[in-house]
């Protein structure tokens, strides 16, 4: 018991790193398969069903479709439904790091795309990642390659490609460029454009298209982290790729995401990492894959380092609004009101497909402040409130499974494990339980039982503790 | 034996198209999901809309002139999903899917979320009644999907959930039906559009099946054509169909962004695939813009990219050979006539 | 400044979805005025004349009479360079006060870390509306944000007094820093103990508030009389912020029903406000800055208008010396910016003017740059 108490409880840790929690019914389905084997369903979603009905989801939300509205929620959506988890959860990861903003770009067909190409390339080769985002039609507008042209330059993306996207400002205290290599930068990317769109009136907004201008790319001889050639945009990403700082800032991402929060990306350069011995696991991984983010992944998800990581991060507001919606089980199936779960993790501060910059969301404790701490609680207590959830209704009928009396200490402590093994701090249980034993005993098989389980539920989701991932 | 019919070529020519994206009331429809006509040549389009912004007004019942492209009525209204239950006002939609005209030319909308058909006056859209039992028994009703009425004003109703067709009165009572789900004949997976034609055979659009099929007026299973894949005479998610007096069967091939046309036997004819150009409606808005202007100008592929159907979800004809096809994702209808070569035979 | 002076308040009026500038201040003696909008224009007869050029538009009578009183500065053709058309962009930029690039730090936000630099009081700001505007946002800087005033607080979904009270004292007890390690566990209990803190003071403000003034029953109204109702509870605060719902003003169709219904309800609210402030001899310490994000096209549509650029916006008070500020932006073709306004003040000139002469931080600092001032705050 004790051995499967462990292995569901690192189960319930993978499932909420590597996606956006599970109930208790599926920690149990995935720890008889086994921890390695669930690792590696997480690492090829081309190769699993996603079990969701998009199909009918589509037909619901007609807008869907074509991508024409609705992208934010057809992502959510997927979050919460899809069995393949990893897939989404990177989708997201690559979201807030290779940053558009909807508030700029005014397309979701185009956004649209630009998440699909997260999900083909973003467990594969960060190189061919790089030359994806470098081809995304949203990011070419949202960072003006588009204005950037032979013999006049605009150094956007030339420099956020290596400030955020790659190699970061520098690492171990040194810069990891010049001022100069973002200029020749942006020279290589000369002529990655996109075409002049059809406009979103009279018939709404069409993808647009990448299109590589040869006319207007710079052909001239370039110098970029001390190579020399007429580079075009593939070669400058090549050079990128190759860069022991790209494979630190891609790992201390992976660390931060995964593991624990790291600081913020801004200090990177002077802050060094948490954990250098896992980060330099990561970057080992990094050049001995090929610069492979599955093989990364299946490097970190097998340290001890993860496994031992739980509750070391904040969780972002994504990940708990899908994180609750995922353990009442609401949602499943497409249904009126979608807007209130976007508004929820706007007020918590995470909008998806807005992030507030082009350097994504600060993590960890950024993440909390007054306004977004109040939010966080009330939405997650008012949904594991409702007795009539699912999955609240699950763990309801686990409790009575106990017998027809159940003391509070063991109620606290059920609850908790069928969260997904929370742990609470010893003086917080004993509050919780000591808040019990004052209603009197605990009869699991009266209808009273549910309102109780109800309001633990609601005094745990508001505790210090399950702020943590 | 070669009969004329089949030597004879069938042509669609592009006459014009109706619509643009339009979010409040007025000229243009928003998402539109249905569209029929009434007997004097009135078009009627149903937007649902979308969820998200809720502050959308966007479902309602547009009522136009085809020719004219002339708005005379509207009705119907979005309510917020907070309101979508048994509190739900008359009149409104949470997540309309079809509508139909009996012979006195009231109005009949099925909304799948709440389980119902709002029926609206003729003259002002006026809300005047409604009915809708939600459940699995005869004569209850589960997402419906597709509504027409036959000769005789029994309504046709589709009912995508419960896989199968309700055959009611104007006033909801129950007559008869049939099918459920699987892919056998007469059987459906989350069935969708339908089809009365001049002799009252039913066509259904079996959306998950990929397949239309044809049931005489008491349910009997006729004939089926169709499968899977983007070939001709193959579907993906076929959503609407539309039977013209010459007996041609038109079918919008949703996912494949095409229409399809076969020949009353369910034989491939042709495929449409659309060539809007600016709608009159559409230029209105245009031409106030100059930056928009501007940008068409310089866009890239306009026409090509302009004129293609997309999400063409359900297709109505009259018997002048005009066929009206409906697109969800550009809010609009594109218009043909049909061209049959005057001569075919030989010297 | 007398040491008798109350502390000054900013109360920050939000119009979203871009009011149509031309119908909100209106051109009504500009014989273009008519033919830019031949179905949406307001006759010269209904117009309140300001004086033989511009007036409100009729459903702004409550803010007009303000303005009679010389309390209401209306600033012309506000704006900001390379105007975006983006409700979403638009509204960062004032939130930001940065046109150029995406920022993340709003200008209030500074403003209150400067008001409240050792974070002595919880509720220095407080937002109504759901979810922060990131004007309020800054490093550091925890705002109330209140969806409803009469309940706000932690675990508002627990029935039962008895039961609320109980989970309230274990919430208490359970962030007290002594308990858990998380982390970040200080912070966390900091924030937690603070937000229970100020909902329990703001709890108090309905309790306290009594007054004559009965305000308009829409979403809007309801925020303004939270503002009255915190403001003259006395709990310190000093910048209160809400406005309307996403998209209210967005009228690119059947404006002329829909323009005048919002203007009347927000009108008569600002006006509340004013007089529910006097009532309660509180009226000399509140500014007032409504605004919105960009203005319409000059061009109607027919039933509507679309997105534009260069707005007005409006500053109230009695610390305001009213009348018209900035230029009215020529309605000549020529004279416009594609078919828009164009502005001829810059929005971070508004805000300079009233962090420094009405807050009295240093507006440079917390705007970036220096902007001249207007010299509407007596």
């Amino acid at each position: 018991m004790a051995d499967q108490n462990h292995d569901i409880a690192l189960m319930a840790h993978l499932m909420r790193r590597a996606g956006f929690g599970a109930q208790y019914a599926e920690l149990e389905e995935r720890t008889a398969k086994g921890y390695d084997a669930t690792v590696e369903e997480l690492l090829n979603p081309d190769v699993n069903p996603h079990g969701m009905d998009l199909d009918v989801a589509e037909r619901c939300f007609i807008e869907w479709s074509h991508q024409t509205r609705g992208v934010p929620e057809y992502f959510a959506f997927r979050m919460i439904n899809s069995r393949c988890q990893l897939e989404e959860k990177m989708v997201l990861f690559w979201h807030g790091i290779l940053c558009t903003a909807d508030s700029k770009t005014q397309s979701y067909p185009t956004s649209y795309d630009e998440i699909e190409m997260f999900r083909q390339l973003g467990m594969g080769s960060f190189r061919d990642l790089l030359v994806g985002i470098s081809r995304d039609p949203a990011m070419i507008f949202f960072l003006d390659n588009c204005l950037s042209h032979k013999g006049a330059i605009n150094e956007n993306y030339g420099r956020e490609l290596l400030e955020l996207f790659s190699m970061g400002v520098g690492m171990d205290g040194e810069f990891n460029y010049t001022e100069d290599d973002v200029k020749e930068c942006a020279r290589a990317f000369t002529g990655w454009t996109i075409a002049n769109n059809v406009p979103g009136q009279p018939y709404g907004r069409y993808h647009a298209q990448f299109v590589y201008n040869p006319e207007d790319h710079d052909e001239g001889i370039k110098t970029f982290l001390g190579e020399t050639g007429n580079f075009n945009g593939e070669d400058v990403i090549d050079i990128i790729a190759k860069q022991p700082a790209t494979a630190r800032f891609i790992s201390r991402h992976l660390y931060s995401y995964f593991i624990s929060d790291e600081a913020q990306v801004p200090s990177w350069m002077e802050t060094p990492p948490k954990d250098p011995e896992t980060i330099k696991m990561l970057e080992d991984e990094y050049f001995r894959s090929g610069y492979n983010i599955k093989s990364m992944l299946r490097v970190l998800f097998h340290s001890d380092a993860f496994k031992n990581a739980r509750f070391q991060r904040v969780k972002s507001p994504v990940e708990t609004v899908m994180g609750t919606l995922r353990l009442v089980g609401d949602w499943t199936e497409p249904k009126p009101g979608f807007e209130f779960i976007f508004d929820e993790m706007k007020h918590m501060g995470q909008e998806l497909f807005n992030p507030p910059s082009v350097e994504g969301w600060h993590t960890g404790q950024e993440w909390i402040d007054g306004g977004t701490l109040v939010h966080r609680i009330n939405f997650t207590a008012d949904f594991v409130g409702d007795v009539n959830q699912p999955g609240v209704r699950e763990i309801i009928n686990r409790l009575a499974d106990a017998g027809p009396v159940i003391s509070p200490e063991q109620m606290v402590d059920t609850t908790c494990l069928l969260m997904g093994h929370y742990e609470l701090a010893d003086e917080t249980r004993q509050m919780m339980a000591a808040s019990l034993e004052k209603g009197g005993t605990i009869h699991t098989d009266t209808e009273e039982f549910g309102t109780r389980v109800s309001e633990l539920l609601q005094m745990i989701v508001a505790t210090k503790e399950y702020i943590y991932a | 034996m070669v009969t004329a019919t089949e030597i004879a070529p069938v042509t669609f020519q592009y006459s014009h198209v109706i619509g643009r994206q339009e979010v409040r009331s007025g000229n243009g429809f928003f998402n539109p999901v249905a569209i029929t006509r009434d007997d004097n040549g009135l078009l009627y389009v149903l937007s649902r809309g979308t969820e998200t912004p809720a502050f959308f007004p966007c479902k309602r019942v547009t009522v136009f002139h085809p020719d004219e492209e002339e708005v005379v009525a509207e009705f119907g209204q979005k309510i917020p999903p907070e309101d979508a239950d048994e509190t739900t006002p008359n009149g409104s939609f949470m997540w309309p899917t079809s509508v139909a005209l009996d012979s006195q030319g009231y109005a009949y909308v099925s909304d799948e979320w709440l389980n119902r058909v709002s029926i609206y006056d003729q003259e002002h859209g006026n809300w005047i009644g409604m009915w809708g039992i939600p459940g699995d028994a005869p004569g209850e009703i589960d997402r419906p999907a597709g509504l027409a009425f036959d000769k005789n004003d029994n309504l046709y109703m589709v009912e995508s959930r419960n896989h199968r067709v309700s055959v009611f009165t104007r006033d909801g009572k129950f007559q008869f039906g049939w099918g459920g789900y699987g892919d056998g004949d007469g059987q459906f997976n989350l069935p969708w559009g339908i089809e009365i034609d001049h002799n009252g055979d039913v066509y259904v659009a079996d959306w998950r099946n990929d397949r239309i099929q044809k049931f005489a007026p008491d349910g009997t299973f006729l004939m089926k054509f169709g499968e899977s894949g983007d070939g001709e005479g193959q579907f993906n998610r076929p959503t609407g169909v539309a039977v013209d007096k010459d007996g041609h069967i038109f079918v919008t091939d949703y996912k494949n962004d095409r229409v399809q046309v076969f020949r009353a036997d369910g034989s491939y004819v042709t495929i449409m695939r659309g060539q809007a150009g600016l709608s009159k409606w559409g230029a209105e808005r245009v031409y106030l813009d100059p930056t928009i202007v501007q940008a068409r100008n310089r866009a890239l592929n306009l026409q090509e990219r302009e004129g293609a159907f997309q999400g063409p979800i359900a297709v109505e004809v009259d018997d002048d050979g005009h066929v009206f096809v409906l697109e969800t994702a550009r809010h609009r209808v594109q218009v043909f006539s049909k061209q049959t070569a005057m001569f075919a035979g030989e010297l | 400044m007398t040491a008798t002076k109350k502390d000054p308040v900013l109360v920050v009026l939000q119009m979203s979805g871009a009011f149509d500038a031309l119908n909100t201040i209106i051109p009504y003696s500009d014989p273009l005025y008519k033919d830019y909008r031949p179905h949406l224009k307001v006759e010269p007869e209904e117009v309140l004349a300001i004086d033989d050029k511009v007036g409100f538009h009729p459903a702004m009578a409550p803010i007009k009479d303000l303005y009679d009183e010389g309390k209401v500065a209306v600033i012309q053709g506000i704006g900001y360079p390379n105007p975006i058309r983006s409700h979403f962009r638009s509204m960062d930029i004032w939130h930001t006060a940065e046109p150029s690039k995406m920022a993340t730090e709003g200008w209030l936000g500074r403003a209150i870390q400067d008001l409240d630099p050792n974070k002595e009081n919880v509720l220095t700001a407080v937002n109504f509306g759901r979810g922060l505007p990131r004007a309020l946002a800054a490093p550091g800087v925890s705002v109330a944000s209140v969806g409803n005033l009469e309940t706000y607080g932690v675990l508002t979904g627990i029935d039962g007094e008895d039961q609320r009270a109980e989970a309230l004292d274990i919430f208490s007890r359970m962030y007290s820093p002594m308990v858990g390690n998380g982390p970040i566990n200080d912070y966390l209990s900091q924030t937690g103990l603070d937000a229970l803190k100020g909902a329990d003071i703001l709890r108090t403000a309905p309790e306290i508030y009594s007054s004559s003034i009965e305000y308009g029953g829409d979403m809007f109204s309801q925020w303004v009389k939270n503002v009255a109702q915190v403001h003259t509870a006395g709990f310190g605060t000093r910048v209160l912020y809400t406005g309307l719902n996403p998209g209210a003003f967005d009228t690119h169709a059947n404006q002329p029903t829909s323009f005048a219904k919002l203007w009347g309800e927000v009108s008569r609210a600002v006006n509340d406000l004013y007089q529910d402030l006097k009532e309660h001899d509180a009226n000399q310490e509140v500014v007032m800055l409504l605004f919105t994000e960009f203005g319409r096209r000059v061009q109607e549509n027919g039933s509507g208008t679309d997105h534009g650029s260069g707005s007005v916006a409006f500053v109230l008070g009695d610390a305001v010396k009213g009348g018209l500020y900035g230029e009215y932006p020529s309605l000549q073709p020529d004279q416009l910016d594609e078919g828009d306004l164009k502005w001829n003040n810059d929005f971070r000139q508004t805000y300079a003017t009233i962090l420094d002469k009405w807050l009295e931080l240093d507006d440079k600092a917390i705007l970036q740059g220096e902007f001249e001032q207007f010299d509407f705050i007596k």
